[in-house]
């Protein structure tokens, strides 16, 4: 069973690089409820498990040059999806890290979709922050963890591409807790 | 019925394909890797006049100089391996085997660069012609940094600085080769800054540039 599997695999692989479309068709179609399975025993993250699938298969499609005929197609396949596995655990860690905790400061969590412009109410303390902010950064952050916009609705509402509404979000949240930290140190000191 | 985003992901891989001619073999590469190294080495050497002197017997008569040229031979092709095999998915063994093997050679060449610099001669008299030896180095290694970025690039590279550092210490390592083979400074600092530390001073350097060119010639990201 495997041994046919793989060969049948490896057969369609060989096509795709002839760039025989029905054969890739066929190799991906199959590759997915495998890359599932795959994908699921090792992340712990479940929602995440369909994003990390769909990476792997782009991965096979960049990377397709890379496999060689002679070498078993599993393994080649098994590194793809392990890298990228591992590309999510890591991104995963590095966002926990970066990112600001502005829920321990009162912001709502984003809702699971778009709330009318007036928002949910926020405390004195991040209105103050919030208004502080230059307009572009405020927009953002308002737009993203306010009204729960996703970044590409956010970044289509502002005429900004999704990386410069990132980053003006990222130093939104910078500035805001800079300010909240400032108004408690003087708090604290009288 | 409605599909699923991955479904309609396939659709559209399969309407990008195009045909691709497979890698070559991390064997073949290597070699490919070495012989631009040689003929680099050829190039400079017809038009400077320097060639590798490892047909006199006073070369093979010094063992420090020999023990160097053993430990950067296997620091090259370490890092060469390493690099190649790294963009070969299911080829980690034997990229991890290369590192070892160039950490090992490194570390040998620069135990005898210590060695031979700790025996007391002047530093400052010594060091005169090193960076002519490691700029040497450097020159003779593109060609061959080139042919592992292209190798890399159509690969699916992964740890992006870190082999970009072994590629950049494995290409230098093989100028390093040649350069030591042909130089005839002796003292034990202009070993150890001129021949022995090259392959570390061009991956610290060209750990960068190397990984911008392996992006740059990578296939464009797919769109989703």
């Amino acid at each position: 069973m495997g041994d046919e599997r793989e060969a049948r695999w490896r057969d369609w692989m060989i096509a795709a690089q002839a760039g025989e479309s029905p054969a890739y068709e066929k190799l991906l179609s199959e590759l997915i409820p495998y890359l599932r399975r795959f994908v699921r025993r090792r992340l712990l993250n479940a929602a995440a498990a369909e994003d990390v699938v769909q990476n792997i298969l782009i991965s096979i499609h960049r990377a397709r040059a890379s496999y060689r005929a002679e070498r078993r197609f599993t393994p080649w396949l098994h590194a793809i999806a392990r890298n990228a596995v591992i590309d999510q655990t890591r991104q995963h860690a590095r966002r926990s890290r970066r990112e600001v905790s502005l829920e321990a400061d009162g912001v709502p969590e984003p809702s699971s979709g778009p709330e009318e412009p007036s928002g949910p109410r926020l405390s004195p303390e991040l209105e103050g922050a919030l208004s502080a902010l230059p307009d572009a950064q405020r927009q953002a952050v308002e737009l993203i963890h306010v009204h729960g916009y996703s970044i590409a609705e956010a970044a289509e509402r502002v005429g900004a591409t999704k990386a410069a509404l990132k980053v003006r979000a990222h130093r939104g949240y910078r500035a805001m807790r800079a300010h909240i930290e400032a108004l408690r140190f003087e708090e604290s000191n009288g | 019925m409605k599909r699923r985003p991955t479904e309609e992901l396939v659709e559209r891989l399969v309407g990008d394909l195009s045909p691709v001619a497979p890698i070559a073999r991390v064997s073949v590469a290597a070699s490919a890797v070495v012989a631009l190294s040689v003929a680099a080495v050829a190039a400079t050497g017809w038009i400077t006049g320097e060639w590798p002197r490892l047909d006199e017997a006073a070369f093979w008569s010094d063992a420090i100089a020999v023990a160097v040229l053993l430990g950067l031979a296997v620091a090259a092709l370490g890092a060469v391996v390493g690099a190649l095999a790294s963009a070969v998915p299911g080829r980690e063994p034997l990229a991890r085997a290369g590192r070892i093997g160039a950490g090992l050679g490194v570390s040998w060449c620069i135990g005898w660069g210590l060695w031979a610099a700790a025996a007391g001669e002047p530093a400052a008299q010594l060091l005169a012609g090193s960076a002519n030896c490691l700029l040497h180095a450097l020159v003779l290694a593109i060609p061959a940094a080139l042919a592992i970025c292209f190798y890399r690039a159509r690969g699916a590279p992964q740890r992006r600085w870190l082999d970009a550092a072994f590629a950049a210490a494995g290409a230098a390592g093989l100028g390093a080769l040649a350069v030591h083979a042909s130089c005839s400074v002796a003292g034990g600092f202009h070993l150890l800054i001129g021949h022995c530390a090259t392959p570390v001073v061009a991956a610290l350097a060209f750990a960068w540039p190397l990984a911008a060119l392996v992006h740059r010639w990578s296939p464009p990201a797919f769109e989703t």
